[in-house]
């Protein structure tokens, strides 16, 4: 199901989807039941055919046995007969449709000591009975079967099926029963030949099903069925479960010629069979086999048409579902489309109307709710939007104003650098020269912004203004402080550090009002941070009194000034650059400048120093913003 | 003119009836029983030709089922040239007098068995039990055991079959490991081994088919008999290398005698029959003549057991063919 697919297709699809499901088990269950119930029935209609053919055949055989018994018990009587005796055997084979030849073979001596002597009857090809004599050296029935084991059972006896060469030229089985006296000992034995053409017919022309097919077996296993057609003339069951080389087919067969009566099934390559079998009273098996396929063909029809009728269902369940979907989800395509309008800036769109009182009337009303919040809030947004530009470009204005304070015409002894942290900025630093005496100043208001950057504003401009008038850096400081303190009614205060060099004897005069030490960086020796008396920052007490000190540079020296936004620059974990670090920079970059001033006039030599500086702590923020001002200042008290 | 062209077209008749006896000699093959293939090497030599490449029209006449004479019987009567039996009929009818000779030991090893409907792993179990037999023969070392063990076996003849094994007429049966072994594995399928007393295996191990000729025919047609025995042997190795082939042939071979069977019996029987012409020490089917040594023993224990009259000289039956090998 594609994204692109609407949302009447999508629940359609989704409800077509678990109601296919639904079928798909209901199908199953109704296979599996129905299935099973007709392979119930089915097995039940087999044993059924299978009962009702044993019937038929069992009727037939039992005639002959017992017209043959009958015959036998008669002729117990009449056996010194020869007349009564061939009478006997043409009357029965003549007066019986199912025989084709009967005879009396008399036992070993019994007939006037003779050692073999039998009377026969049997139909020629025509038809017509004739008559015969039978026994001799090339025609020993003593040592038959059919003679042999009634004789010595005392019991009647069903040959195994055999090929009458010369007789009826068919294949036959007989049926023999002893003569016997009133002290039992055989005196002959009475048989009667029954064609199993009829048998094997009627067997034969059984099939329930297209592929199945009926068995007779005898007491050993031949097939009773064969015929020239089904290939079965003197094979045996096992031999042919044997040449299957199908177990399940073997032990099935097995089970017949045991005698078992009952059901088996078999798979033969993808064929699977079900196979009834039962035995007759006379040790014959009877057997019908069915494939499950032609078992199953109607049930299958009946499979696929359910299947094609739940199909059609669900091919019409999913139009009308998508219909209904559709008419009532309509508002929402509406509501989509009038969102879509409103996105646009279409404020006045006008909503689609819901007539029912449900969940649509309520997305609606939410809708135009939406529709009017957020036009009250585009106009208000659009107002503030002016104001913030506004104040922006105001703030930009500023920034140049404020950078344009900022003293740029450095002498070749001075470099600065000041970056704000916000658009305008609270560090500030400034510097003069005025009857050769260096002027400057670096400080650092408390807050940042706006009020910051008009802090820094008066205090530059008092610096400037004090500066020159012959005070010393206390006196300068005081009225710096007094000047701020005097417009400072937000309680800000600046952090400042002022100072003079004669740059003829080296001496520095400076006032520190609570700032970070400069750093001094002697020509020869280790730099280090300049001690200073512990002043007040400026802007808090107006009538606090600064004391300035003084300090003689050699020449060489070199002096960085700073504010914390170096000192105080920190990583994304919160790592401060910190004094050691700077300290470290002093001794490794910082004093290695070099000390000579440039003899064209430039202030490229103290940029180098400014750089190196500025280029050291970026390293190490690693790219984070400065969250404060940064101002560095450096000075060397050199020579041309 | 027309005289002399009477007494030409005479001359030519002669001439040509005297090449078909020169030629093509006739003789007739007689074998134990009815078509199975037992007998697959002589129907093999018979349909590719080989007797025929031997100069000999070879008729095989199989005694029928129902007949109670045996192929020796035959022989005796002159309707047979060649009669094939069992080693020890053979020698039993020998001693009775009928002057066989020996030319070919096809079987090497002996097929008896006797079956019974219950364990039979010591012979004991037979004293006093009803067993069948062929009424043909072939059942000599199990009348040896008889006499020997005194078991009292009551015997039942009968022709052939399983019958009355199967119906339980008897309550043990002879069988051949080729033949009625398999014609009851074939109908009641699985058959416990321990209820099958194999003679070979208890050292009764005695070979079985083969060829005797009548010992007058023998000394008159000395070539004859070569040539036969060169043919069969030829028909059987035949058979051995090509055994479907040999199955056709003789399955069409018993359609024609309207002997019922089936396909799988016949192959299963025509491999115990190759199996058995193997010959145990050399392990080759070399058709080697019963050895004098085992001869003697035998014949002293056949005689003692009642089974044959007379002691008699190994040439005496030996002779021929069988000895030149």
């Amino acid at each position: 199901m594609g994204s692109n697919k609407s949302f009447s297709a999508r629940l359609s699809l989704n409800i077509l989807l678990m109601v296919s499901l639904i079928f798909i088990v209901a199908l199953i269950f109704v296979a599996i039941s129905s299935s099973k119930i007709i392979i119930d029935e089915s097995t039940k209609s087999a044993q059924l055919t299978l009962d009702v053919v044993s019937a038929e055949i069992e009727k037939d055989i039992t005639e002959v046995e017992i017209s043959t018994s009958a015959g036998a018990q008669i002729m117990m009587a009449y056996l010194n007969n020869d007349m009564v005796c061939d009478f006997m055997v043409q009357s029965f084979v003549n007066k019986s449709d199912l025989l084709t030849a009967s005879m009396i073979a008399f036992v070993e001596g019994v007939h006037r000591g003779d050692t073999w002597y039998s009377t026969y009857a049997y139909r020629d090809s025509l038809g017509a009975i004739k008559m015969k004599k039978l026994g001799s050296e090339d025609y020993d029935y003593r040592y038959m079967e059919w003679f042999q084991i009634p004789y010595m059972l005392k019991q009647p006896y069903w040959s195994e099926p055999y090929y009458d060469e010369g007789g009826c030229n068919q294949y036959i089985a007989t049926f023999a029963c002893p003569i016997m006296d009133k002290d039992s000992n055989v005196l002959a034995v009475m048989t009667a030949d029954i064609p199993l053409l009829h048998i094997a017919s009627r067997v034969n022309s059984i099939h329930p099903y297209e592929h199945s097919y009926m068995n007779l077996v005898s007491y050993n296993g031949s097939y009773i069925n064969a015929n020239d057609s089904n290939g079965l003339v003197g094979q045996t069951l096992m031999a042919m479960a044997y040449e299957s080389q199908n177990e399940a087919i073997i032990e099935s067969c097995q089970r017949i010629v045991n005698g078992e009566s009952g059901l088996s099934k078999v798979l033969q390559g993808s064929v699977a069979s079900l196979s009834v079998f039962k035995p007759l009273h006379n040790g014959w098996k009877l057997s019908l086999v069915c494939e499950y396929r032609d078992i199953m063909a109607r049930t299958t029809q009946m499979h696929i048409m359910l299947a094609l009728v739940c199909l059609f269902g669900l091919l019409v369940m999913f139009i009308i579902c998508y219909s209904i979907v559709r008419r009532l989800t309509r508002p929402i395509t509406e509501l989509s489309e009038a969102a879509i309008s409103i996105a646009k800036g279409n404020f006045a769109t006008i909503l689609p109307e819901i007539r029912t009182e449900d969940e649509m009337l309520r997305l609606r009303d939410s809708f135009a709710f939406m529709q009017t919040s957020l036009g009250h809030y585009i106009s208000e947004l659009k107002s503030t939007t002016a104001a913030n530009e506004r104040m922006e470009g105001e703030l930009n204005v500023a920034r140049n104003i404020q950078m344009g304070m900022l003293a740029t015409n450095f002498p070749p002894q001075l470099s600065a650098f000041l970056q704000p942290a916000k658009e305008v900025g609270g560090d500030l630093y400034d510097f003069l020269i005025k009857d050769n005496t260096l002027y400057f100043a670096v400080g650092d208001v408390s807050g940042k912004g706006v009020p910051a950057a008009l802090m820094m504003a008066i205090t530059r401009s008092a610096f400037r203004f004090f500066s020159g008038l012959g005070f010393t850096m206390g006196q300068v400081m005081g009225r710096i402080n007094k000047a701020v303190a005097e417009a400072n009614e937000t309680g800000m205060f600046v952090t400042c550090i002022s100072g003079r060099i004669d740059l003829e004897t080296g001496v520095m005069k400076y006032c520190n009002a609570g700032h970070n030490p400069i750093i001094v960086m002697p020509p020869s020796g280790e730099p280090y941070f300049l001690k200073a008396k512990p002043n007040l920052a400026i802007g808090l007490f107006d009538s606090f009194v600064y004391e300035d000190e003084e300090l003689t540079l050699e020449p060489g020296t070199r002096l960085l000034i700073y504010t914390n936004g170096i000192s105080e620059a920190e990583t994304r974990a919160k790592e401060l650059f910190g004094d050691d670090r700077l300290l470290a920079w002093a001794k490794e970059k910082g004093a290695v400048v070099p000390r000579q001033l440039d003899p064209d006039g430039s202030n490229k030599v103290e940029r180098q120093v400014v750089d190196s500086l500025l280029e050291t702590v970026r390293k190490f923020v690693e790219g984070n913003e400065p969250n404060d001002d940064i101002t560095i200042m450096s000075i060397l008290f050199g020579q041309k | 003119m027309n005289c002399n062209l009477f007494k030409f077209v005479l001359l030519l008749i002669a001439a040509m009836v005297l090449s078909q006896s020169v030629w093509s000699q006739k003789v007739v093959f007689v074998p134990q029983f009815t078509a199975q293939s037992q007998f697959a090497g002589y129907y093999v030599a018979l349909q590719k030709g080989f007797y025929k490449d031997e100069g000999l029209d070879v008729e095989i006449r199989h005694i029928g089922a129902s007949s109670s004479q045996n192929s020796i019987d035959l022989l005796v009567e002159g309707k047979a040239h060649f009669a094939g039996a069992q080693l020890m009929q053979g020698i039993v009818a020998r001693s009775k007098g009928v002057k066989l000779v020996n030319v070919l030991q096809l079987s090497q090893r002996s097929s008896l068995c006797c079956v019974a409907h219950f364990p039979v792993g010591d012979p004991e179990k037979f004293k006093g039990k009803k067993i069948g037999r062929w009424h043909k023969g072939f059942s000599e070392p199990c009348l040896i055991l008889d006499k020997v063990a005194n078991l009292g076996i009551q015997w039942v003849d009968y022709n052939s079959g399983i019958g009355l094994f199967t119906h339980h007429a008897v309550d043990a049966s002879l069988m051949t490991s080729f033949s009625e072994l398999i014609a009851l594995r074939m109908s009641v399928g699985e058959f416990p081994d321990t209820n099958i007393y194999r003679f070979a295996d208890k050292g009764f191990d005695v070979p079985e088919d083969a060829i005797f000729v009548d010992e007058t025919y023998y000394k008159n047609n000395k070539a004859v008999v070569d040539k036969f025995v060169r043919a069969t042997k030829r028909g059987w190795e035949y058979t051995r290398q090509h055994q479907d082939e040999a199955l056709d042939i003789t399955m069409a071979y018993m359609k024609a005698n309207h002997v019922v069977s089936n396909r799988t019996m016949q192959r299963m029987m025509l491999e115990e029959v190759l199996r058995l012409q193997v010959n145990k020490e050399t392990n080759k089917p070399d058709y080697k003549p019963y050895p004098k040594e085992r001869f003697k023993n035998l014949s002293g224990i056949m005689v003692s057991a009642g089974v044959m009259p007379r002691l008699f000289d190994y040439e005496d039956l030996m002779v021929g063919g069988a000895r030149k090998q």
